[in-house]
């Protein structure tokens, strides 16, 4: 345990140096990051000056959500980022050289890419998540604060380990990355929003199949105290981390049955 | 007791019909129309200790697919190895630790960092003790002559440099069985000498047991003892090198520049390999018929301006056993 935790840090800290030779790049990409963020942030903000509320839930509470999702999805896009084109592994056969490593594989691609320039955004989610924490008068209590950290580390492991089995995907059938791109986006867009938004089929696909509801609608339940469960057991809103302990077994079998699958390439 | 053993060792590949895109293939993986390639197919040999053994075979034979069967890369189809008493893909993170590989296609190096970040990275991963990776350092840096770069990014290395950094990197970890697959391609004469002359030391000094694969024969006739043919994932020929210039080097080549361009070219006991324009290549077996037999026979039917007569290098042997088969 120990030497794994090393490694990645001698790993991850590889990475960032070999990142930091292009510094205009780096910088480049965290301010785009920033703006956009400040784009969509402004988009929401004018959409809800215009509704006032989106079924039943307030801008503030709204805004609350979107500030849990980004954070859940920028700690998954700092930690996940070797997943966003993990096909290049398969397509190109780099998995040959990490397999002659004496390193757990998945461990090692993820050591391998930590991006920071996803910092930026997940600093600006913070800024957003805090200012509508306030807005919506959750009160700061010592339960309330472990069930938030808990709440985004779920979340984060679940966003994390949808993208693990997308990306598994190209060890049958060779790429997989639009398939990741397509969840990644939808990722983050259904986290955003309350899901009552939407009709029923939709609600239980992001329920049970790709269980993001679990990032932030069912543990917002038991923050903002809502009481709005679709029909679904009132125990969901203590369900993510169970929900991200089951995903990582999950993936981490899907991944493992896909690695003896993997054939590398003719040349 | 062999260090590897391989037994009936094969790998069969299925190629799908690809359509494009996502769904494409998808569906193709689905309906399962697929070829089967067997890039190795029912493969036997053993490996002693401190063997140095060059794996040849023409392009698309199988030479990559059992290196990296053997390093445990690949899950073979059936068939059964045994490194080192470890069974490579079951016991993959032990095994690693005891190999070293080097492909001569793809470095393992940290491409925008200096060398030494690399080694020290290595370090780490095999969990080297520090007097060992200091003392291996110190030997690989010296015979190898990496000082004057260590300290340059990867990137920016000749591919002759990073060649040297690369072997190194492959056995900081003292590793008893290094594999090598093409760790010549690319390289001029000079660098390609000096990583034969390493592998030698590398073998004789540190009992490194060494397996390449490679398309420059010379590599083979310098460094090694023995050798492997593989053609169509098949082995056609395992033994030493001397012993296949002694059986298949009976061949004699004739090469006959002719006055004029006959069209049809008969003579009893004798091959025409190739021919261009004028010039003619004759093979011919030197038990069964001699040089001046075939001479005589030449100038009695043809008008004759040049000749040269050569003893097959190992690369025509080769050649033709790539063209031929063995017979
Ligand atoms: N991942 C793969 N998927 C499908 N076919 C493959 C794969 N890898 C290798 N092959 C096929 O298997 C055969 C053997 O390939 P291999 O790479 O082992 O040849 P090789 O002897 O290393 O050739 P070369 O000298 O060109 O490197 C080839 O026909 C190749 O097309
Ligand atoms: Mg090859």
């Amino acid at each position: 345990m120990r030497r794994y935790i090393k490694l990645y840090c001698l790993l991850a800290g590889a990475y960032v140096r070999s990142r930091l030779q292009y510094r205009l790049s780096f910088g480049f990409m965290c301010f785009g990051i920033v703006i956009s963020e400040a784009c969509l942030l402004g988009l929401l903000g004018a959409l809800l000056a215009k509704f006032r509320t989106v079924n039943g839930w307030t801008w503030a509470e709204v805004v609350f959500l979107y500030g849990l999702g980004n954070l859940a999805y920028s700690l998954m896009r700092i930690l996940g980022s070797q997943l966003d084109d993990f096909d290049r592994y398969i397509i190109r056969g780099e998995l040959d050289g990490v397999l002659i490593k004496p390193v757990a594989p998945l461990f090692y691609i993820l050591a391998s890419r930590v991006e920071l320039v996803h910092v930026s955004r997940a600093l600006t989610s913070v800024v957003i998540f805090v200012v509508a924490f306030h807005l919506t008068g959750i009160r700061w209590t010592v339960e309330v604060a472990l069930f938030t950290l808990t709440t985004i580390l779920s979340g984060t492991l679940i966003m994390l380990t949808l993208m693990l089995v997308s990306a598994t995907v190209a060890l049958w059938t060779t790429k997989s990355g639009k398939l990741t791109d397509l969840l990644i986006s939808a990722t983050k867009e259904a986290t955003a929003f309350p899901i009552s938004i939407y009709p029923l089929a939709v609600q239980l696909l992001l329920t049970f199949i790709l269980p993001v509801a679990f990032v932030t609608y069912y543990p917002a339940q038991q923050l903002l105290q809502k009481g709005e469960f679709l029909g679904m057991p009132e125990s969901f809103q203590f369900g993510a981390p169970v929900v991200a302990l089951a995903m990582v077994c999950i993936s981490y079998l899907f991944w493992y049955s896909g690695l003896r699958r993997y054939h590398s390439t003719g040349s | 007791m062999p260090i590897i053993t391989v037994e009936h060792l094969s790998k069969h590949f299925k190629v799908y019909r690809r359509r494009t895109g996502f769904w494409g293939n998808l569906s193709s993986t689905v309906a399962r129309q697929h070829d089967i390639i067997r890039a190795v197919d029912d493969v036997n040999f053993s490996l002693e200790r401190g063997e140095l053994v060059g794996y040849i075979g023409a392009n698309g034979a199988g030479k990559s697919t059992t290196i990296k069967m053997l390093t445990g890369i690949l899950v073979p189809t059936s068939g059964h190895i045994d490194v080192m008493g470890l069974t490579p893909y079951r016991h993959r993170k032990e095994n690693t630790r005891r190999i070293g590989v080097v492909f001569g296609q793809r470095t393992q190096l940290w491409w925008d960092l200096p060398v030494i970040d690399s080694f020290e990275l290595l370090k780490h991963i095999y969990e080297i003790p520090q007097n060992l990776y200091k003392q291996n350092l110190e030997f690989f840096s010296e015979l190898l002559q990496l000082r004057p770069f260590l300290s340059t990014p990867v990137r920016r290395l000749s591919l002759g440099q990073r060649m040297r950094c690369d072997l190194t990197a492959a056995l900081l970890h003292d590793p008893e069985i290094l594999y090598l697959d093409e760790p010549t391609i690319g390289l001029d004469v000079v660098a390609k000498e000096q990583v034969r002359q390493f592998l030698r030391q590398v073998n004789a000094e540190r009992q490194v047991t060494v397996i390449l694969t490679t398309h420059d024969l010379n590599d083979v006739e310098k460094v090694c003892q023995r050798l492997i043919i593989i053609d169509s994932g098949k082995i056609i020929y395992d033994g030493g090198i001397d012993a296949l210039k002694e059986r298949y080097g009976k061949t004699r080549m004739l090469i006959i520049d002719l006055a004029q361009g006959y069209s049809d070219i008969q003579l009893e006991g004798v091959d025409l390999i190739r021919r261009d324009g004028n010039r003619i290549w004759l093979a011919f077996d030197r038990d069964t018929i001699s040089a001046s037999e075939v001479i005589t026979q030449l100038t009695a039917r043809y008008e004759i301006q040049d000749l040269t007569i050569s003893e097959p290098e190992i690369e025509e042997i080769v050649r033709r056993i790539y063209e031929l088969g063995v017979h």
